[in-house]
């Protein structure tokens, strides 16, 4: 390596970049627990939901000759019926949402890798589609440094903080977001005034999974535009954990996604400089960055958790009043 | 029927129900229930805990569907499909347990449902129904921050911002469910005015109550229901209480001997009145709690509890009360200050050594704090006291468990199928008498009783009452903290109350005064 | 107990057998989708543990760990809490005893001994982390597990690689352990070991002391409400983390008797898919151990048929987690159904 490509400059612009490439994912599933937090319902099924929506993108994607839009619309529709099924078991029958969501994890991460096998069996060379290009934001993305880090990257990346900032505005901004809120906050309240807590929860979640299934989408349509069982990596409990110490909000989830990917990042860049630096640290070890850094964030902010007031609890208009 | 000469009010009746039956399970709380409501009136609707009154209620506001029955609405034949379509119809219910968002503001919580079609994903504007509110809030008297956060707010207040929900919709009926739960008697008399300014503008009032005083002070007519049947109507002026009494508690209690309506001689035997030496049981100094934030909680509480003595402890709930019988019972450690049993330091002692040193608790909140709903009747029978009936140490003693559950379940009357049963299927009452039960049944050197009789019929309510005169009287001492004044009137020894999590006042029985006391809950020092 | 009529025992059984069917039914149209021969996959997966011998100490060995997977969640899910780290606690467990399998030389019987209960003790260190973070941090455990099973899997990975690596193989693993270290076996032809006999002893402890000890009685009281239990003296703070603690050393207890016991060495990938129809099979028996039991056999012998499938037909081997997940979501609609017709 020519002593060039080693300045400063450019391996700061390298690493911003990289964390723009892999905040993606962190966004769009922290977000998607963020919004079906609100209405209630705790979704921690999101890495299984994940690993569908990569899986079904990825043989749609394939098997319709590279058309990433056909792909990414089978992952939408994944997110629908899952979110549709999740919704059934956890607000119309009741049952309890930490079950359902371990079961679908399960289930879902066990469809995502049965439907790969069927389709495209075990190869010695795995198949690859296409990724998607990275669009060139004009003008900006002419700026020395700043282009190359921010304006340059694919249209995902700039849906998701897009999504950030429609979710903040939608949630605390309008009457429909303080409708939905409050659906996560005293559905009692909200249904008494009118507010359909069934549809509002239904749809809260829906939106939820189709965010996590868009986010797997994203998994293979970056980077190397490969399937592998391992892709999801843990970043969907890793989300979960955002959500959490995002205190179930979606700027602060945007902060949490940033902090991970810059991790994620980090472990890349850490690795890729061993040899110039001289670590003599099997690969693995880095790779428990991002899980030890987990653990060390949820335990720092447990003094601000602050969760939807109802969040896990089923609603039923005929329950008996507390001091009944 | 209808003769209102002296307001203007439609003689039709706004609300007419009809024949309303309902079931639950094998009880049948409303057995052909014909009411009317009509607008311009306060209507007093009375009767014990358990007699059907919210049930009634319920079913207008859209919360439970009759079996049978009709209900008219301004003449029109209706099925109420949900508390939205009860309010679209005029019709709004403030519950016991408000139904606010406590992380937003009043102002918010009203809001709520308001907007509908495009005007939602437009960005918020509450200015216009500020502006409503305000003058809503001038010709009622009802006065609320509407800046505030609902968690920031006393009782008293959020119930105002329940009721506000009710006017800013345009609502014709009124329906307050034993409103005057949380409030000291000054507040109660601020909602009594309120409610006849609303009268005046109109309104329709349902005020639901198992005291005669109140429905007395503020009604105009009264009927009474009683297991599920509404027994009669009077205009307030043609009352006559011993009839009413007589149709609220029919043929079960013996009126003589009964401590509620007052046949019952109270024999204060409190060893601290006549000052018998070694009589202090309990010894309270200074206690303070302060939470993680730093915020205080409790602040220097001191107080001393005799043999034989009943402490009642008054306050509008929300001032500490919780946080007080928590430390009291060792739930929680307090910051400092010390506690001290016949002279031993307790302040640190675990829950379980106090149980053992002959402490014991009934919390308020049964469903969360009183019962494991998953364990049978006779496992939660011994909740605290488990530990006692173990066989070489380790092993749990069935046959005891089983033998005491059996008769306790007698005694008490708690109707369950079985004592295997799940607790989870007990009606509430039921749950309470449970909990009742397996506190006296550990035969409590002092008792440390939270609202006991909340949700009690008067049957129940006086056998409690007994068993707490009876607990009294064998020489143990009781700390019985109620947000019902008129109960702790009846049977404490003295009074203190809650206020800001400080403890004031400490008037003896022959000083008790209704006024005096609700001065002390509402914090006017030198009451 | 008593007697209970004919009629009355088919309603109860017929929502399971129901789900059952129904969750078969799934299966089959996925197999049929996918090309297979339906009824020739449906006998293999139901009967491919009875062919032989060979087969029926297959299954009985995978029941061994499946038992103690279902029981490493259930114990802490008695007291609510969720346990999904099973599987990092099993991997460290299996760590712990190839550890001292390789590393130390003792005579068989002490060294059987400590190697299985270094697994133990590790799999219990491994839960003691989110135990603890859960305790002072009110940290979601389901979080915090599950962080602590991808630290778990890169250890194995590094463990593996190291000192004691096995040079000849492609795939991450140790050398065998010293022979001093294995398990007796209860048939050498075709092998059993004796592991499955400690399973079964485990689950009947078990079992024991949540139905007739004052500990299993607090343990239940701090599941179903944990407020009204602590209210009354119940230490449910000291509890709930102790519980996880106790399903890690369960878990870590599978790892080591399977290091000790099949497959000898330290292996990447040797947790398999047994954690997540460990979690499945806790959740089917709802907590209760004697279900567990015959539930956990039931699945060994469908995760055997489905591995007979994969061999002879190529049918992925996810088939048995989508099973037994369908199966649980079905049995979980039924009971819920069941109770709106009342």
């Amino acid at each position: 390596m020519s002593t060039a490509s080693l300045d400063l400059a450019t391996i700061i612009v390298g690493y911003v970049r990289s964390v723009l490439i892999y905040i993606a994912p962190y966004i769009l599933t922290s977000l998607g627990v963020v919004i079906s937090g609100r209405s209630g319902i705790y979704n921690i099924s999101a890495e299984g939901v994940m690993l569908l929506g990569a899986s079904v993108t990825f043989l749609a994607t394939y098997f319709s000759g590279g058309n990433i839009l056909i792909g990414i619309s089978y992952a939408v529709l994944v997110g629908v019926v899952v979110g549709l099924a999740f919704g059934f078991l956890t607000i119309s029958l009741k049952l309890n949402q930490f079950v359902v969501g371990t079961t679908f994890f399960i289930l879902c991460s066990g469809f995502a890798n049965l439907l790969y096998k069927l389709f495209i069996g075990v190869t010695l060379t795995p198949p690859s589609i296409e990724t998607l290009r990275p669009i060139t934001v004009p003008v900006l993305s002419d700026v020395p440094y700043v282009g190359d880090a921010l304006f340059k990257h694919n249209l995902l990346v700039y849906l998701s903080f897009v999504l950030v900032a429609a979710s903040y505005y939608l949630l605390y901004k309008t009457f429909t977001g303080l409708n939905f809120r409050s659906v996560g906050e005293n559905p009692k309240a909200a249904d008494t005034l009118g507010i359909n807590v069934t549809l509002y929860r239904y749809v809260g979640t829906t939106i939820g999974t189709i965010l996590m299934s868009v986010s797997g989408s994203y998994l293979v349509l970056s980077t190397t535009g490969l399937y592998t069982e391992t892709i999801v990596l843990g970043r969907g409990w890793i989300s979960v954990g955002i959500a959490i110490f995002g205190r179930w909000h979606p700027l602060w989830a945007l902060v949490g996604s940033a902090l991970f990917a810059s991790v994620e990042a980090l472990v890349y860049l850490l690795q890729s400089l061993q040899s110039v630096l001289g670590l003599k640290v099997p690969p693995e070890s880095l790779l428990t960055l991002p899980f030890i850094a987990t653990l060390i964030v949820l335990a720092l902010v447990y003094k601000k958790a602050e969760l939807p007031q109802a969040i896990g609890r089923p609603y039923d208009r005929e329950a008996p009043e507390e001091y009944a | 029927m209808s003769s209102y000469k002296e307001d203007l009010s439609v003689v039709r009746p706004y609300v007419r129900l009809e024949g309303i039956y309902k079931r639950f399970g094998d009880v049948e709380a409303l057995k052909g229930v014909t009411l009317d409501i009509f607008t311009g009136q306060v209507l007093g609707l009375l009767g014990e805990n358990g007699a059907g009154k919210t049930t009634l209620m319920n079913v207008l506001f859209g919360l439970y569907k009759p079996d049978a029955g009709h209900i008219y609405v301004n003449g029109r034949l209706v099925k109420i499909k949900s508390p939205a379509h009860a309010i679209g119809l005029g019709i709004f219910m403030v519950h016991q347990h408000f139904k606010l968002v406590s992380n937003y503001t009043a102002l918010e919580n009203i809001a709520i449902g308001m907007s509908s079609g495009l005007k939602s994903i437009k960005p918020m504007s509450l200015a216009e129904l500020e502006e409503r509110l305000n003058k809503i809030m001038e010709y009622s008297g009802l006065y609320v921050n509407l800046r505030e956060k609902v968690k920031n707010l006393p009782l008293g207040v959020r119930q105002r911002v329940e009721i506000l929900k009710a006017l800013v919709r345009g609502i014709k009926i009124l329906i307050l469910d034993e409103p005057t739960t949380n409030l000291t008697p000054q507040e109660v008399d601020t909602l009594f005015k309120a409610l006849r300014n609303l009268i005046r503008e109109g309104l329709g009032v349902v005020f639901i109550t198992h005291k005669l005083h109140e429905v007395m002070a503020v009604a105009d007519e009264i009927a009474v229901l009683r297991s599920g049947v509404l027994l009669g109507r009077f205009k307030r002026p043609e009352v006559d209480q011993a009839t009413v009494i007589k149709l609220i508690v029919g043929e079960r209690i013996d009126l003589e001997k009964s401590i509620i309506f007052g046949g019952f001689k109270f024999l204060s035997t409190s060893t601290h009145m006549e000052g018998a030496a070694n009589s202090e049981l309990l010894k309270v100094e200074n206690i303070t709690l302060r939470d993680k934030l730093g915020t205080t909680i409790l602040e220097d509480i001191s107080f001393s509890l005799s043999r034989g003595e009943i402490l009642g402890v008054a306050g509008v709930s929300g001032n500490g009360q919780r946080e007080f019988v928590e430390v009291l019972f060792g739930i929680r450690r307090p910051t400092s200050g010390k506690m001290l049993l016949e002279g031993a330091d307790i302040t640190n002692s675990s829950i379980r050594d106090r149980i053992l040193m002959g402490f014991f608790y009934i919390p308020e909140d049964r469903l969360s704090e009183g019962v494991s709903p998953t364990l049978s009747v006779m496992e939660n029978l011994v909740l605290g006291i488990h530990f006692t009936y173990s066989t070489k140490k380790l092993l749990i003693d069935f046959k005891r468990i089983r033998d005491e559950a059996t008769q306790l379940v007698k005694k008490y009357e708690i109707k369950t199928p079985d004592i295997t049963t799940l607790a989870s299927k007990l009606s509430g009452g039921n749950i309470q008498k449970l909990m009742v039960a397996r506190a006296f049944h550990t035969r409590p050197k002092i008792l440390i009783a939270h609202n006991p009789t909340r949700g009690l019929d008067i049957a129940t309510t006086e056998k409690v009452l007994n068993e707490v005169l009876r607990l009294k009287s064998s020489g143990s001492g009781i700390i019985y903290v109620s947000e019902d004044l008129d109960e702790l009137m009846l049977i404490s020894d003295r009074i203190a109350v809650m206020y800001k999590g400080r403890l004031v006042g400490s008037l003896p029985r022959d000083k008790f005064d209704k006024y005096e006391i609700g001065k002390l809950m509402a914090g006017v020092v030198g009451g | 107990m008593a007697k209970i009529s004919l009629t009355r025992l088919a309603k109860i059984s017929l929502p399971y057998i129901l789900s059952v069917s129904l969750a078969f039914g799934v299966a089959g149209l996925i197999l049929y989708f996918g090309g297979y021969d339906v009824i020739s996959s449906y006998r293999t997966i139901l009967t491919a543990s009875f062919w032989n011998l060979n087969s029926f100490f297959l299954t009985l060995t995978k029941f061994s760990t499946l038992l103690l997977m279902s029981l490493a969640f259930l114990t802490p899910y008695i007291s609510r809490k969720f346990n999904i780290g099973v599987e990092g606690q099993y991997l460290m467990g299996a760590l712990g005893a190839t550890l001292v399998g390789l590393a130390v030389s003792a005579p068989p019987g002490i060294h059987i001994i400590t190697s299985i209960l270094t697994g133990v003790f590790f799999g219990f260190l491994w839960a003691s982390v989110p135990a603890f973070l859960m305790a002072r941090y009110s940290v979601n455990e389901v979080i915090s597990t599950i962080m602590m099973n991808f630290i778990a899997r890169y250890s194995v990975i590094v463990f593996a690689m190291s000192l004691w690596r096995d040079v000849a193989s492609g795939h991450p693993m140790t050398i065998p352990i010293n022979t001093t270290a294995m398990l007796p076996l209860l048939s050498s032809s075709p092998p059993l070991s004796s592991g499955i006999v400690f399973s079964i002893a485990t689950a009947l402890l078990l079992y024991f002391i949540l139905a007739f000890t004052i500990f299993g009685y607090e343990l239940r009281a701090t599941g179903t409400n944990p407020r009204a239990a602590e209210v009354f003296g119940v230490n449910t703070k000291f509890l709930m983390p102790l519980s996880l603690m106790i399903g890690g050393g369960i878990a870590g207890f599978g790892g080591a008797l399977d290091v000790t016991g099949y497959y000898y060495r330290l292996i990447e990938g040797m947790q398999s898919n047994y954690p997540s129809l460990g979690i499945l099979i806790a959740l089917l028996s709802k907590g209760k151990i004697t279900l567990v039991v015959p539930i956990a056999f039931f699945i060994s012998v469908i995760d055997v048929g489905t591995n007979a499938l994969q061999r002879i037909q190529r049918v992925p081997i996810e088939l048995v987690l989508i099973l037994e997940g369908l199966l649980l979501v079905f049995i979980l609609v039924s009971e819920s159904l069941r109770w709106w017709k009342k």
